[in-house]
């Protein structure tokens, strides 16, 4: 289990250094839909403490970026791993392991469209 | 089913060479990474030894779990917990589970892997892992970036869709998991 661990862990290094936050910003659109994948895709890619992806999107929402994208962006960071799906298809299955990955990907848009439906509704900002 | 559905047997025998095959293939990615932009490499290696670190600690203690788990719970007291037929009782204890859980996800397969091959849902262990992001020892930090309806809506949704996602995986993945 080890060297699977370690070679999560480098990857987790790799997609960390070459996708720096400062360039996040200009992958949204300003589209709902859009950006609710964008985020999701980029969460999917990205991993590390969640603090992390809270402190991003903090920046993200300062920048202009909406909730949609935020909210979709927090849920898949922890729960889609692309740096992790190796391993999980190595101990839990290739079959179980893309499944539960994508339809976590695509749950993440429904979740982030109705947050934002509901901070809409309380009065916030999207 | 074919080998790469087999659950635990197959998958678990094969990850010890599966696990070198992939760090070898990425240590190569590295080799080429570190030719072409040293810079890069050097920070992606400061930041993968910094992930190791933080790696340290809930891996003892899931390395703890799996121990405790192999000696006092036996295969038919995880059907019985989190099995397929569990119901929504297994799914809620799967959430609670995922919840409390701390770590990084991939530290958590080897348990999960057991959980399985002892017995375990698929939709059970899908819910555990779908649960993970909901972190209650964050919420404030949560609540200080986005504020209280963001983060309430978003923690009850992330429930809500661990549950669904579940239900799904148990369906997609038939149960014979």
């Amino acid at each position: 289990m080890l060297p699977l661990l370690g070679g999560v862990a480098l990857l987790i290094g790799l997609f960390h250094t070459a996708i720096p936050s400062s360039v996040l910003g200009t992958l949204f659109s300003g589209d709902p839909l859009l950006d609710s994948l964008t985020g999701a895709g980029i969460g999917s890619i990205l991993a590390g403490n969640p603090v992390n992806s809270y402190v991003i999107s903090e920046q993200l929402l300062a920048d202009g970026v909406s909730v949609f994208a935020v909210a979709a962006f927090i849920i898949s960071w922890v729960t889609v791993g692309i740096a992790q799906l190796p391993a999980e298809a190595l101990t839990l299955g290739t079959r179980f392991a893309v499944l539960r990955n994508s339809l976590s990907f695509l749950l993440s848009v429904p979740i982030a469209l109705l947050t934002a439906m509901f901070v809409a509704l309380s009065g916030g900002t999207l | 089913m074919t080998k790469s559905e087999a659950p635990q047997g197959g998958a678990r025998r094969s990850s010890g060479r599966g696990g070198l095959i992939f760090l070898g293939i990425v240590v190569a990615v590295y080799a080429m990474v570190l030719g072409f932009s040293p810079e890069t490499g050097l920070q992606a290696l400061a930041f993968s030894a910094s992930v190791f670190r933080k790696l340290a600690v809930p891996l003892s203690l899931v390395f703890v779990a799996l121990v405790l788990t192999n000696l006092f719970l036996k295969p038919h007291d995880i059907s019985l917990l989190v099995g397929k037929d569990s119901g929504l009782k297994g799914s809620l204890l799967s959430l609670l589970a995922g919840v409390l859980s701390v770590g990084p996800a991939y530290a958590w397969y080897p348990l999960l892997g057991t959980v399985r091959s002892h017995g375990g849902g698929v939709g059970q262990i899908s819910v555990f892992l779908f649960g993970r992001a909901i972190k209650p020892f964050l919420l404030p930090v949560m609540i200080a970036c986005f504020g209280w309806v963001f983060t309430l809506s978003i923690t009850g949704l992330v429930a809500i869709g661990a549950l669904v996602l579940g239900r799904l995986m148990s369906t997609l993945q038939g149960r014979e998991a």
